[in-house]
């Protein structure tokens, strides 16, 4: 029961803090506030699966993880990608039950702390004295700029920005007196909501020590005791398995080059920091990073600037914001930065705005300014996040869209049929295996499906040339097409005809040898279940050309070898190597492949060569050649016939 | 194009604005904050999952895009659309939008997801014209964001203005009705009364409704009922004026009525019961524009209703009168199932009688809660209602195409290789007809394309099968699928070896005789789009199978014959009829089919039959055989 309380409680808090913070604020304002949040959620649902168009693979591997560690009652520490697991626990794995292991399980407590970030960067708004138009202004921007939508769609995302606009908040009250005991707490829900999340929210601790020094009297003692409540908050993580908990503190991970030539190294990332915030996009393409996603308006910026000069003590606390965001993208390594690590930086150039339209002297000169300003970015914010412009091929393919959607086309629990999953797939299905026992890992053994047992496989993008060949052998209507990835639906009947042409299959490691007839040589990493083993693995692969006069090619990982009886004999030896060679009716071909352990799973295809095309052989272009005892083969298999032609 | 559109369009929108903003200019801060609240609820369920439920288009919105667009460049804005609909609305708001933002679902579907949306504060209007407090003008609000009809009709064209234009109608008949209206309610409520009878003909009936109006009403301000009647009308008369074939529908007997001769009160028993079962059960009709689930109501939220209207005299002859009326377009309209867009009149009745049942309620206290409590289990029960499989069953989702859709939106856009397209597509292409010239209709003619120029085929599902086919023979980067329908890019090149193998084609009428080689006999409607023929028509196919023997299927219209040089010997006719023959290696295959004229089109395809089920043979198996006239 402890991690629903858990979770009921923070969301408790949640919405007291927001209440806390706009409970003195007048209707219209609250009325300003409530549009900008729907507006906010809008834009994060707007194309619901697109944009980015399939999840990014560590945010399945992450619900895994969290689903596993909730079982196990380890909600602090679970970890499998190096990072603390508690919001997962809480927010994406206990709402696997209700809205099952999908996209929404892993993503909705980013989007909804992204939407609930717009009171909170009101809120900051009014902590630093600001009006209430330039308050919804940063608002505005925090709702609709290209940053925020990202962050907003992704995990990984809103949380980190409504947790440090909820510090922000408590510390600006504090700083500027407005605040009392209650926003100690407010900050230090906000601060230790930032220590359980992404490395990135750690920027922010040192925020309290600069509000500590911009405060006066007893408030510095407040901004300490917010630091001080969010460590003891932090502590069930730290003092456990928690191989991560210093990341931000001490230099792992740090940026090459910088104990030599620290300097020179630093300069060249900050501004490549710098850089990344105005068009064209120099950030990175990576896990929860694209390269796009911290482009400003230079104009924006501008503002930014000019905003950050009213005041000294609000002048010095944003740059402190700003500067301390953008740091874990400068001190730590890559060749381009990351707008995830810069993640803290962008709502303090959202502040600095709403600070500079303060600045303008008369209320209808303030409201039309406003009205210009947010209104311009929010719609240059909206209609460049969702412009080709900001999705290159490169941020698109930080996303598994295929493997996404092949994994959401699988029938939720109970199916009658077996499930039986290629492993490229293993992270996208890994949230599945929650709630879903009923799947197995395609191997060689489970290649075709036992006779009366209904089954439904899973191929990965990487198989996509073997979906024509399917779609040929058990007809269009089992093949369902995800992109290049595709699902094979076989029901149950007799299946095991498909063995009568192939190729005959072995492995053999040491004294160990497993044989089977595969429907085609299209192995992408596929194997034998239980064969393991520390010897270099041969691989064999026997069949009798029953096609004309064919053009083939094989691809493959290792040493590979083709032997055909009209004298082909070549050998080969690399990474992603092909050996060319022609196949002519009733030739025995003999394909041999050696692979270092402990990978079991041989990577190797033959396909046809076209003019036009590589496509793998029709099934009855190759029949099986099977061992014989005294060494040598005879074509053929055991293999019941296919069923009775339909009558003619 | 004149500036009488763009025109009208602006004029319209700041009615809309002027007449929000008369409605709710004395309403305080806190109503505000519960109406941008349920607008962005009614946005939110509108574009949440934006592609999705539905999940493509209804044959008749780009149909009706297309004809706005063509009336807007021709100027004839006030005539009847290819649908049968008035055409002024979809040229002010769909067609153009066109240059705007291209020929897409958002030029076809914006105005009525907008206008839904509108109808948000509209209803809230309503509900304070009614003198309800607050909380309970947001539970009609809330209704008209959230309610699955509310969405439903706010996804798709020709729904959410209708909805929009009723409520601002009504808010300005209710305060006529309550003598709180002057002359801007006349100049609003006259606007939305024009635009219902611009619109789908289910908004007709709120002439009828104006007209109990102009009866609650007292005094002077009947008089001001009757100037909404007038001035709508007058609005009216260039369509009417026009030589239209529909303007007539709702004032004059159904195509239904002959029905109701013989026993009229039991078919329209009959069909009122019909339409009252589809409130709460999926009992409506899956077609254009109106799903089976669309007009479902929760049952606690009708007895609220049922409770509400009957709340005063006069507040409840208006709204039994508008339910009524409303449900009267599917009572009498014909029909084994009831449209749930005819009623769509219907729905924003019970939800204001709802409100006005939590209007009873005495205390602040307690009403401010229970609106509440009506409001947030309303939305929720709906959102998921909607947004879940059981309201979408493989019936309803038939009524659009959404691989027809995809398949059109995946077209790049003018300048694009050259494109042919197959006739199936045209009306889902048709908005793009508006800007896009570089397109010819896929015939035999130009099934193989010409060398040296670069070329998009665009297929339909119903030519799904040939889809493995392409892929064999150009590789599967040339060919995106987009359900069953697909796409084949040819780039610049010497295409003239696809000629290899194929079948020779030939269409005979009378003495006029056409002939070319075709890759796969596997005709969609597919002949020489220029052959003009009174004749029966007799298209042949000859071939030699170079494949092993295989079991072959003749899918076909019309009467096929086969023949074969191993000696099978078929004949049959029959529409979607089938001809199962045998071949041998090196058959030498003849087939024929005759069609009637005057469509040169024939629809026959070959396939090979195996035991797992059927596929289009592949193009290596078949080599032509020039006809033996042919020389």
């Amino acid at each position: 029961m402890f991690a629903p309380a858990l979770a009921l409680a923070i969301c408790a808090a949640y919405a007291a803090s927001l209440w806390w913070l706009l409970r003195r604020e007048s209707a219209a304002a609250i009325a300003g506030v409530v549009a900008l949040t729907g507006l906010a959620l809008v834009v994060r649902i707007w194309y619901t699966t697109d944009f980015p168009n399939g999840l990014i693979e560590d945010e399945p591997k992450m619900l895994r993880c969290a689903g596993e560690a909730f079982k196990t009652g380890r909600i602090y520490d679970g970890e499998c990608v190096g990072m603390p697991m508690l919001f997962q626990t809480l927010f994406e794995a206990q709402l696997v039950p209700i809205v099952g292991p999908t996209r929404w399980a892993i993503r909705s407590f980013s989007l909804v702390t992204s939407v609930l970030a717009v009171p909170a960067a009101y809120a900051v708004g009014r902590g630093l004295a600001l009006r209430v138009l330039p308050s919804l202004a940063i608002g505005a921007l925090v709702a609709c700029l290209p940053w925020s939508i990202f962050f907003g769609r992704i995990s990984l995302g809103g949380e980190l920005v409504f947790h440090q606009l909820l510090l922000l908040a408590a510390l600006v009250r504090l700083i500027f007196v407005t605040g009392s005991w209650v926003d100690i707490f407010i900050g230090a829900i906000g601060l230790c909501g930032l220590l359980h999340d992404y490395f990135c929210g750690r920027a922010m601790v040192p925020m309290t020590l600069v509000a500590a020094v911009l405060a006066r009297g007893r408030y510095r003692l407040f901004c300490v005791a917010v630091l001080v409540l969010a460590i003891v908050g932090w502590l069930p993580y730290v003092t456990g398995i928690a191989p991560s908990a210093t990341i931000g503190v001490t230099a792992a991970g740090s940026r090459p080059g910088m104990d030599t030539n620290l300097i020179a190294t630093l300069w060249a990332s900050t501004y490549a920091t710098f850089r990344s915030l105005v068009p064209p996009a120099g950030g990175r393409d990576s896990w929860f990073t694209i390269r796009s996603a911290g482009i400003h308006p230079p104009l924006l910026l501008a503002l930014a600037a000019l905003g950050a000069l009213t005041g000294v003590r609000r002048g010095l606390f944003l740059w402190a914001v700003f500067l301390g965001g953008l740091a874990p993208s400068i001190v730590s390594e890559g060749q381009f930065p990351s707008s995830h690590r810069m993640l803290m930086a962008f709502p303090a150039i959202a502040v600095a705005v709403g600070c500079a339209l303060n600045l303008v002297p008369t209320r209808v000169l303030r409201t039309l300014a406003t009205l210009v300003v947010a209104g311009l970015a929010c719609g240059w914010g909206v209609w460049f996040y969702f412009s080709p412009a900001f999705w290159p091929v490169e941020s698109l393919s930080v996303f598994g869209q295929e493997r996404t959607a092949v994994v959401d086309a699988l029938p939720l629990p109970p199916h009658p049929q077996r499930l039986i999953v290629m492993k490229h797939l293993g992270y996208y299905f890994g949230a599945r295996t929650l709630v879903d026992q009923n799947y197995e890992v395609m191997t060689v053994d489970n290649w075709v499906p036992a006779d009366g047992t209904a089954a439904i496989y899973a191929f990965d993008p990487f198989a996509a040339p073997l979906r024509p060949f399917y779609e040929r052998l058990v007809g269009s209507d089992r093949v369902q097409q995800v992109g290049r990835a595709f699902i094979v639906s076989m029901e149950a009947r007799e299946w095991s005809w498909i063995k009568r042409h192939g190729w005959a299959y072995e492995a053999r490691c040491g004294d160990q040898v497993q044989r089977a007839i595969v429907p085609t040589l299209y192995q992408e990493l596929l194997g034998f279940r239980t064969l393991v083993c520390n010897d270099p693995i041969t691989h064999v692969w026997r069949g009798r050309w029953k096609g004309p006069t064919t053009q083939l090619r094989l691809r493959f990982n290792g040493t590979g070898k083709v032997e055909t009886p009209r004298g082909v004999s070549v050998t080969k030896v690399g990474e992603q190597m092909t050996i060319d060679f022609s196949a002519e009716p009733d030739d025995e071909l003999r394909v041999t492949l050696v692979n270092s352990p402990p990978d079991t799973s041989p990577l190797a295809h033959v396909v046809e060569v076209t003019p036009m095309t590589e496509r793998v052989p029709f099934w009855e272009s190759v029949d099986a050649i099977v061992e014989t005892g005294d060494g040598s083969g005879v074509a053929s298999s055991s293999a019941p016939a296919p069923p009775a032609r339909v009558p003619g | 194009m004149s500036v009488l559109a763009p025109a009208l369009g602006i004029g319209i929108c700041l009615v809309y604005i002027g007449a929000l903003w008369w409605l709710l200019r004395r309403e305080p801060a806190v109503a505000f904050v519960g109406l941008a609240a349920l607008c962005s609820v009614a946005l939110a369920t509108r574009v949440w999952y934006t592609t999705d439920y539905p999940s493509g288009l209804i044959e008749d919105e780009p149909k009706f895009l297309r004809c706005a667009g063509e009336a807007l460049q021709t100027g004839k804005i006030f005539g009847e659309s290819c649908i049968g609909i008035p055409l002024l609305l979809g040229s002010v708001f769909e067609a153009q939008l066109v240059p705007l933002i291209g020929p897409n679902r958002w030029a076809i579907r914006g105005y009525s997801l907008v206008t839904s949306v509108l109808a948000v504060p509209a209803a809230f209007a309503v509900g304070r014209a009614l003198m309800l407090g607050i909380s309970p003008s947001l539970v009609i609000s809330a209704a008209v964001a959230a309610f699955p009809w509310a969405i439903f009709f706010g996804r798709i064209s020709l729904g959410g203005e209708l909805v929009f234009h009723q409520l601002l109608l009504l808010a300005a008949l209710i305060r006529l009705i309550w003598a709180t209206g002057g002359w801007v309610e006349v100049g609003f409520g006259s606007v939305a009364l024009c635009a219902l009878l611009y619109d789908y003909f289910a908004g007709r009936v709120m002439v009828g409704v104006t007209l109990v109006a102009l009866l609650l009403a007292r005094g002077r301000y009947r008089l001001w009922c009757l100037a909404i009647l007038g001035l709508a009308f007058l609005g009216w008369l260039p369509f009417v004026l026009g030589p239209q074939q529909y303007a007539g529908v709702g004032f004059t007997a159904p195509p239904s009525a002959a029905a109701l001769v013989g026993s009229p009160l039991q078919v329209l028993w009959a069909s009122t019961q019909a339409s009252l079962r589809a409130l709460v059960v999926p009992a409506g009709r899956d077609d254009w524009f109106t799903i089976r689930s669309a007009a479902l109501h929760a049952p606690w939220f009708l007895a609220l209703a049922l409770l509400g209207s009957l709340t005063g005299v006069r507040r409840g002859l208006l709204l039994w009168a508008g339910f009524l009326g409303g449900l009267a377009p599917a009572i009498l309209g014909g029909g084994m199932f009831p449209s749930t867009h005819r009623m769509l009149m219907a729905y924003p009745f019970i939800a204001i009688a709802a409100g006005c049942a939590v209007n009873l309620l005495p205390w602040r206290a307690i009403r401010v809660p229970a609106a509440l409590l009506v409001i947030v289990v309303a939305i929720v029960q709906s959102v998921l209602l909607y947004f879940s499989p059981q309201f979408w069953p493989v019936e309803s989702r038939n009524v659009f195409d959404w691989e027809r859709t995809a398949v059109v939106d995946a077209i790049p856009l003018p300048p694009h290789p050259h494109l042919i397209l197959m006739k199936h597509l045209r009306y889902y292409f048709g908005p793009r007809m508006l800007i896009d010239h570089d397109y010819e209709l896929h015939e035999v003619g130009n099934w193989i394309p010409p060398n040296g120029v670069p070329t998009l085929y665009a297929f339909d599902r119903n030519a799904g099968g040939l889809r493995l086919f392409y892929e064999h023979i150009l590789g599967r980067d040339r060919v995106q699928a987009f359900g069953r329908a697909f796409i084949v890019t040819m780039e610049r090149g010497d295409w003239s070896w696809l000629r290899e193998h194929g079948w020779s084609y030939e269409a005979r009428c009378g003495t006029e005789v056409r002939r070319i080689l075709v890759p796969v006999l596997y005709h969609e409607l597919l002949g020489f789009d220029t052959l003009d023929c009174k004749e029966p028509i007799t298209h042949s196919w000859r071939g030699r199978w170079l494949g092993p023997a295989e079991n072959l299927r003749l899918h076909f219209n019309g009467v096929a014959a086969v023949e074969t040089s191993s000696g099978v010997a078929l004949k049959q006719d029959g529409s979607e009829a089938t001809l199962d023959f045998a071949v041998q290696s090196n058959d030498e295959v003849h087939i024929t089919v005759i069609t009637p004229p005057p469509d040169p089109a024939v629809s026959a395809q070959v396939m090979i039959v195996t035991p797992l089920g059927e596929r289009v043979p592949e193009w290596e198996l078949v080599s032509p055989i020039a006809s033996p006239e042919s020389g």
